[in-house]
């Protein structure tokens, strides 16, 4: 009996290192990015000086002066996603009564604008349950979800499924983790160019890109990171299911809002 | 009373370039304003106090928000919260994008905010548009004695 409480002392203990030391992480993060950014706006803008100013440029100067300013440009990026990352992680959730179904919508004209018809068909298999959640939080799920759905795509017209399963429903539940199948499990699938069985844990990783850096539109590589992040906010998890060539699946769950409304 | 006071703006940044990049701006918008420069929030509300040149007020006060000793955040409460200052417009330039300090500058009585772009270009554009606005559309508070008037 006594082994079993100093066990479950010790376990809270540790979990308590755990969340101060993830919290550190984050503070750090956010200071880190935030002073970094003063200096390279410096390295910046005498890169931007000595290509307008300086008389006697030949062209291989010209050149190392313009990949300076774009090396600049890529860690300013860099950067703000390390510092919106750090964000996610420490402002508190505000759950509240969510219609997924407008917050999809708008994820939607988010990233593909109103005129989507001719490049995206947009399947909704059934209305998406009401929830309880971060409104703004998930509609930026939904947004990194939707804009890689669109982008690691090659076909002209580009099929993206959002739905979602119920717990209990007689459903394939592919790379399900443990103990997620009693969840409502949401999911985005698209008909793209899928992801090899490999770099199926790396993807979630910081700043991991599986392509060149100005392939399939550049970005920061941060988009899953915090999607994952934001998940694990509502104590949910995510995953995926891929297939090289034919498409991918990415699944999350949000039971924060599950155990309020029980 | 003084008009060389009343043309004048007050810089509170500590670094070099950013520094450099104000000038610039005031030089292509050709203001006549002298320009003065504190590294440190204590240094700024130095020079509002003791501005030797006369009693009236800068134009306008820029303040950056990280700096050395008194930080920029800091200067902004003592500035509002001394009725001789509450009247002069203070536009805080900073690095940090993030909401809290957008809103907690906002609630500290600054009349805009504005993050500082990586691109020199955009970061002039900003400046010489701050300039415009703050130094030729807007109607300045009318000069008073320090001192005298609440």
């Amino acid at each position: 009996m006594e082994l079993v409480v100093s066990r479950a002392e010790r376990l809270a203990e540790l979990n308590a290192d755990l969340s101060r030391s993830n919290e550190e992480l984050d503070a750090f993060a956010y200071v880190a990015s935030h002073d970094l950014k003063e200096p390279l706006r410096g390295i910046h803008k005498y890169a931007h000086q000595l290509l307008e100013d300086a008389t006697v440029l030949n062209d291989e100067h010209r050149r190392k002066l313009e990949a300076l300013l774009r090396l600049t440009i890529r860690m300013d990026a860099l950067l703000d996603s390390l510092l919106h990352f750090s964000r996610v992680g420490r402002t508190a959730l505000e759950l509240e009564a969510t219609d997924l179904d407008e917050v999809v919508k708008e994820a939607v004209e988010m990233v593909a604008g109103r005129t989507t018809a001719a490049t995206v068909d947009l399947r909704q298999p059934r209305p998406l349950p009401a929830t309880i959640c971060d409104r703004v939080r998930i509609r930026e799920v939904y947004v990194n979800l939707i804009a890689n759905a669109l982008k690691y795509n090659d076909h002209p017209r580009k099929r993206v499924e959002v739905g979602h399963i119920p717990p209990g429903e007689d459903a394939a539940r592919p790379n399900c983790p443990p103990g997620a199948e009693a969840h409502t499990i949401y999911y985005v699938r698209d008909d793209g160019i899928g992801i090899a069985e490999r770099h199926c844990e790396q993807v979630f990783l910081m700043f991991r890109r599986l392509h060149g850096r100005d392939d399939y539109g550049g970005g920061s590589g941060a988009g899953l990171t915090i999607v994952k992040k934001l998940v694990e906010r509502h104590r949910g998890q995510v995953w995926l299911d891929s297939v090289v060539g034919l498409g991918t699946t990415v699944y999350f769950t949000l039971p924060a809002g599950e155990t309020v409304t029980a | 009373m003084s008009e060389r006071g009343a043309l004048s703006i007050l810089v509170l940044e500590d670094s070099d370039e950013d520094f450099d990049t104000v000038q610039q701006a005031a030089r292509r918008a050709a203001l006549p304003h002298r320009i003065a420069r504190a590294l440190t929030g204590e240094a700024c509300l130095e020079m509002l106090n003791a501005d030797p040149r006369g009693p009236a007020l800068p134009r306008l006060v820029l303040l950056d928000l990280n700096t050395p000793g008194m930080d920029g955040r800091d200067a902004l409460w003592e500035i509002r919260s001394d009725a001789r200052w509450m009247t002069v417009p203070v536009i805080v330039l900073s690095t940090s994008a993030n909401p809290r300090d957008v809103t907690l500058c906002y609630a500290g009585g600054a009349n805009a905010y504005h993050v500082k772009p990586l691109r020199y270009t955009e970061h002039l554009e900003i400046l010489q548009a701050v300039f415009a606005y703050w130094l030729g559309a807007v109607a300045p508070a009318a000069p008073t004695d320090r001192g005298t008037t609440p």
